[in-house]
């Protein structure tokens, strides 16, 4: 699956197994995947399939989960794709309030991503090092920072929330990231800071925010280094 | 010892032995010519060891093995070019005093010219490796080595045929006016300088080296020890690059690798007291780089002046090489090792004192003249050269490192390899699949 797109690949694992599993476990299974697999190989298929199965499932039906993932991962082409499930995604997330009945162990973690819990505290960790530092040139990285989300290449609704988050810096950010797009943003920081404090200083907030990035439970499952 | 105890009698009675003929005699004194020669070209190899050790502390951890690799490769590409190509642009025939045309591939040649193609070939890749340090920490590997490869394949070799050519037939036009450039501090080090020059004016700073307002950040290099080491490597293969550069086993080597040592040292003091009278403090790196501009500075007049000259030249190339290091710095030029103050203007010092303390015509004014148009020429030729090809290099295959790649490192970015993966951890980016 060469897709970049994260609603393309989505839409690919939507399509996959919603001939197999029923709306409300086939929601649970997407955010399981969006979570914990989206940014990962997909030699980790096997996992995933061994994260969604139940006790009473049978090896038969675990094969055909498996089999029907393989196939869109290697011939997406072959596949007749369904709508992004994303506001269906959400809306039973709301109901449920975060609490799962198929897929227990992730029953409170599933709130959102780990990738952006772990971009998140990183972008707390330099925002509050940068303020120490100079508040003034925070006020000033707020306002280029802004400008820089504008100019990246990414979908709407996460351009509209990191913005959001940016000027209130309270709402906890929920949608899940291209890998590529936080590392960019880590980056347009770390310039920022090179030319306010050089390159010395900046490398020390860089790893400040890894160290306090990597005291996260969801560092185990998404280590902060990959966003450098 | 019993067996070099028997060579040296076999010498003397091959020497002294009445059925010894003059031809004999000849033959062995040739034989001794390439055998230091050859030694030589090995000294001035082991000066890459020298450049990389030096270049590679003063760069930070993340970028050392960059540093290290490009030293490594333009040494390998550099000679390869130097042989097809540049030998025969410098030291072929040169009817037109403009540069070489014949020599090229020079296959089937006799034994000194072997040795002196392999001598040669080490100050090609030593004139391209001083950019290397100059431009360190935020250029793409590839793109610096096509810049090697034009280095020693057309800029080193052209300038170099006008001062040095030609071995065979013809004369440079430098050469024929009479300018001193014994061992190269214009011909393979301030040409190396210049094209430094033209490299950081190309690529700009490193990111955060110069504040807003322009004031100068330092950034440490990872690792002092390895600049100490690599300036006495580089002071050890001088002795090989300018008493070398005789090309003869001959009795001047004292004098020359003498006037070597006492200008180098004279460079370390020179330095020491200039920015100890300036109430600054002596960084190792200042120590260094002085005694390297030492070295650079009694290239060119190391053969044709007495030891007291050569320990003010060294003195005044130490002197020359912080001021204009501060020059540099304060034109927010980012070079990180110094090389441009070390190579190019220490470089030209040099050269001119060739010419001012010349052994029984000092002072001369005529020969201070050639030695201006020499330094002169050097830039005029080098620099603009330099430049477009940095330019053209940077239009095309883009010369400057991504802000994310010198965020990671271009031991990472650059080569897929962690110099130091005890403190810098795991490689967690590139070939990953998305499913």
């Amino acid at each position: 699956m060469k897709n970049d797109s994260i609603i393309e690949r989505r839409r690919l694992i939507y399509s996959a197994l919603a001939r197999h599993l029923k709306h409300d476990r086939l929601l649970e299974a997407l955010w399981l995947w969006e979570q914990k697999y989206a940014l990962t190989s997909g030699l980790e298929l096997r996992k995933f399939v061994s994260d969604i199965v139940l006790e009473n499932d049978s090896p038969e039906f675990k094969s055909k989960l498996y089999k029907s993932l393989t196939k869109v991962t290697y011939f997406p082409g072959d596949v007749e794709l369904l709508p992004d499930p994303y506001d269906a995604m959400h809306q039973y997330r709301q109901q449920c309030n975060g609490a799962f009945k198929y897929i227990a162990p992730f029953d409170n973690q599933l709130s959102k991503p780990f990738s952006t819990i772990v971009f998140q505290r990183m972008l707390e960790t330099l925002l509050t090092q940068i303020k120490r530092e100079n508040s003034i040139a925070h006020e000033k990285l707020r306002q280029s920072l802004r400008s820089a989300i504008l100019r990246l290449d990414m979908e709407a609704n996460l351009k509209l929330e990191l913005t959001n988050w940016l000027q209130k810096n309270s709402d906890e950010m929920q949608l899940i990231y291209p890998e590529k797009f936080m590392s960019a943003f880590i980056n347009e920081i770390y310039v920022y800071c090179c030319n306010e404090f050089g390159p010395i200083k900046s490398d020390k907030i860089l790893a400040n925010s890894i160290e306090d990035a990597n005291g996260l439970e969801e560092a185990r499952f998404f280590n902060p280094k990959r966003l450098l | 010892l019993k067996g070099i105890g028997n060579i040296t009698a076999l010498i003397i009675i091959l020497v002294f032995s009445p059925g010894v003929n003059a031809q004999t005699v000849g033959d062995i004194s040739s034989n001794m010519d390439v055998v230091w020669i050859t030694v030589a070209a090995a000294l001035v190899f082991f000066m890459q060891a020298g450049f990389a050790l030096l270049e590679a502390g003063m760069s930070r951890s993340k970028n050392a093995i960059n540093v290290v690799m490009k030293n490594y490769t333009d040494a390998c590409v550099g000679s390869i070019v130097f042989w097809l190509f540049g030998f025969g642009l410098m030291f072929g025939s040169n009817t037109t005093g403009l540069y070489g045309s014949d020599h090229f591939l020079p296959t089937w040649a006799s034994p000194f010219d072997n040795a002196y193609i392999l001598f040669q070939t080490m100050f090609a890749t030593t004139a391209v490796t001083i950019a290397s340090g100059a431009m360190a920490e935020r250029t793409r590997f590839h793109a610096y080595l096509i810049g090697a490869i034009v280095v020693t394949g057309i800029i080193y070799p052209v300038f170099g045929s006008w001062a040095w050519g030609s071995y065979y037939e013809g004369q440079g036009w430098l050469a024929k006016m009479g300018f001193i450039d014994f061992a190269g501090s214009t011909v393979v080090h301030s040409v190396g300088g210049w094209i430094a020059l033209a490299g950081i004016i190309v690529l700009g700073p490193r990111l955060g080296r110069f504040s807003p307002e322009g004031v100068a950040r330092i950034i440490p290099g990872h690792n002092l020890t390895l600049v100490a080491m690599g300036g006495f490597i580089l002071w050890l293969g001088w002795f090989g690059f300018n008493g070398g550069s005789t090309v003869k086993a001959t009795v001047d080597i004292g004098l020359i690798n003498l006037n070597t040592h006492l200008s180098a040292a004279a460079g370390a003091v020179g330095a020491i007291l200039f920015v100890v009278i300036r109430r600054r403090p002596v960084y190792v790196s200042t120590v260094v780089n002085g005694s390297i501009g030492g070295l650079v500075g009694i290239t060119a007049g190391c053969a044709t002046m007495e030891p007291l000259f050569a320990l003010i030249t060294g003195f005044v190339s130490g002197i020359v090489v912080v001021i204009s290091a501060r020059l540099i710095e304060s034109l927010r030029l980012d070079d990180v090792v110094d090389a441009v103050a070390v190579h190019a203007f220490a470089g030209m010092w040099g050269t001119l004192a060739a010419g001012l303390f010349k052994t029984g015509d000092l002072f001369n004014g005529d020969q201070v003249l050639v030695q201006l148009i020499g330094i002169l020429s050097a830039f005029a030729w080098a620099f603009p050269t330099a430049l477009v090809m940095y330019w053209v290099i940077d239009a095309i295959f883009g010369l400057r490192a991504s802000p994310m790649d010198e965020q990671r490192g271009l031991d990472y970015s650059e080569h897929y390899e962690i110099g130091y993966p005890e403190f810098q951890g795991e490689i967690l980016h590139g070939g990953k699949q998305q499913i």
